[in-house]
């Protein structure tokens, strides 16, 4: 990672960590700032889907799949807004998914990373485990709009530290011939 | 390509060609040595990090994934592995600028390239002429894919063994033993990204390009799902032929270096003995081509130490006249040349370059 890169990451990473508190501090406001980012993160992911499918993977063997993938991610975002009115255990469940989905996902690289002999590999099981877990248990134990952003402030703050782990990770690497 | 082909074959082609031993063997291991001169290897005896023609997999794995470090694998695997065939190259209908950026990295023999790699390499050094001996014969190892990672161009699928008549199965675990009689091969994993390691070069086709002896099909991301039958030691042995031509143009036997033309004066009293190791079935044909090039020279060829001229370097006073020394000097124009091809063909995949030869800096506007 480059000193810019390291700097940048830092720089958000401080951000996300404010953005945190404020969201304990004030949970009934910090509960539709967190639903517009959530919207926000999905109309982002939904754009790079689709274009990445037009411009490029519709070209390649297998580029349909992409497209069902910039679909499902565009069906998301069109859904997205309804949870400001939605009642806010969906909101939970939807969240609590999401967390969820993103921690299998980490799971299933840092076994591919293992398997190739990554040195990052368990840094990232730990994070794809405890976001599965976490989001078990908030499942159970959430029942106010307080937990919810508790939750949500806990995850930014989670985010924010790994980042800076990764950020400030040593990058040596040793002697390797093919 | 391994150490089989890149270091014994070598030499074995230089020889051919009218180098004497000791030629020969520098030639060969400069041409090995392609494979191991990384970043971290340059750092620790104070070379310059610009002549790596290489990256390990933990500098891969550290790389961040962002435009610089993406440009700087570029540089290295499209300069030194994957030779880019056709920079100007058009498809029918609509492509995106981004795809057909990629997509004209895609590497192949008998290219401009390949052609102007050789040619600066004359008058050169012999360790200049083992670099381009590597990244010629990579061409024909490392066809249909690109240096530069992307799944668009080097994801790949449907892959059959035209040997055993079986499809071929992929494990994603390189701790298993490559096995061709049991059928063990590794690839890397599909993570849907674009920009992911695992889809630089070969990575999605394992190690079949690097074996001789395989023959085999598949359907590249890029080829519109038509099938690719390779035939490795066919492919193999031009290789040899060609690189045995380019090795006496060095010579100064032959007046100019011509894409296509593969010698057979020299080569084919030895067709017999050379097919023979190229079809046998093994992942490493290194004591094959040893001994093959011990019957040649009638000396005997050292094994390949990647420390063999690392003393030489760290004593000198003028590092220019060592080995590494000259290697670094014949990489950076290597590398220079092509990113500099790169650059003016539009795209901006492998950075900006200066042409070190003439220190020219122009960029097309098409």
């Amino acid at each position: 990672m480059s000193l810019v890169k390291k700097i940048l990451t830092l720089i958000t990473s401080l951000l996300m960590v404010i953005v945190a508190v404020g969201l304990v501090i004030e949970p009934e406001i910090g509960y539709y700032i967190m639903i517009f980012i959530l919207i926000g993160v999905l109309l982002v992911k939904s754009i790079q889907s689709v274009w990445y499918y037009f411009s490029m993977a519709r070209h390649m063997v297998g580029g349909l799949f992409y497209f069902y993938q910039a679909v499902l991610f565009v069906d998301l975002t069109l859904a997205s807004p309804m949870l400001l009115i939605a009642p806010r255990w969906i909101v939970a469940l939807y969240l609590n998914g999401l967390i969820a989905f993103s921690g299998v996902l980490d799971i299933l690289r840092a076994t591919d990373q293992k398997k190739m002999q990554w040195p990052q590999w368990k840094l990232r099981m730990v994070l794809g485990l405890s976001k599965v877990l976490f989001a078990i248990v908030a499942m159970v134990a959430m029942r106010s709009p307080e937990m919810l952003t508790r939750i949500y402030s806990f995850v930014l703050v989670y985010t924010a530290i790994m980042r800076v782990m990764s950020a400030l990770r040593s990058e040596n690497v040793v002697y390797y011939t093919q | 390509m391994q150490e089989d082909f890149h270091y014994y074959a070598a030499y074995c082609a230089a020889y051919l060609a009218g180098f004497d031993h000791e030629e020969s063997l520098r030639i060969g291991y400069a041409d090995q040595f392609c494979d191991c001169c990384t970043e971290t290897y340059l750092g620790k005896v104070k070379g310059p990090r610009a002549a790596a023609t290489t990256q390990s997999q933990p500098e891969l794995a550290s790389a961040p994934g962002d435009l610089l470090s993406i440009q700087n694998m570029t540089r290295i695997w499209a300069s030194f592995h994957f030779l880019p065939y056709d920079l100007n190259a058009t498809l029918p209908g609509h492509h995106s600028k981004k795809y057909m950026q990629k997509y004209r990295l895609i590497c192949k023999p008998n290219s401009d390239q390949v052609e102007e790699t050789v040619r600066i390499a004359k008058g050169r050094s012999l360790e200049h002429f083992g670099i381009s001996m590597h990244v010629l014969s990579d061409t024909w190892a490392h066809t249909y894919f690109a240096g530069t990672p992307s799944l668009v161009i080097n994801n790949a699928t449907g892959f059959y063994d035209l040997n055993t008549d079986k499809p071929l199965v992929f494990s994603h675990n390189p701790t298993i033993p490559e096995d061709p009689e049991k059928g063990n091969y590794v690839n890397s994993p599909n993570l849907m990204d674009e920009v992911s390691i695992m889809v630089l070069g070969h990575g999605r086709a394992g190690h079949l390009p690097d074996y001789s002896f395989f023959r085999y099909k598949y359907m590249p991301a890029w080829g519109n799902y038509e099938e690719i039958v390779k035939d490795n030691p066919a492919d193999y042995y031009l290789a040899f032929r060609q690189m045995v031509t380019a090795l006496k143009y060095f010579h100064g036997d032959i007046d100019e270096f011509v894409r296509g033309v593969y010698d057979e004066v020299s080569v084919e009293p030895h067709r017999e003995r050379i097919m023979a190791i190229l079809e046998k079935r093994q992942v490493n044909a290194c004591a094959d081509w040893k001994a093959f090039g011990e019957e040649l020279s009638g000396q005997t060829i050292p094994d390949f130490d990647i420390f063999a001229f690392e003393k030489e370097y760290l004593d000198a006073a003028r590092k220019e006249d060592t080995f590494l020394g000259r290697f670094c000097a014949g990489a950076i124009a290597q590398k220079s040349m092509i990113t500099n091809r790169i650059y003016l063909s539009g795209s901006n995949l492998a950075g900006v370059s200066v042409d070190a030869e003439g220190r020219r800096f122009q960029r097309n506007s098409n």
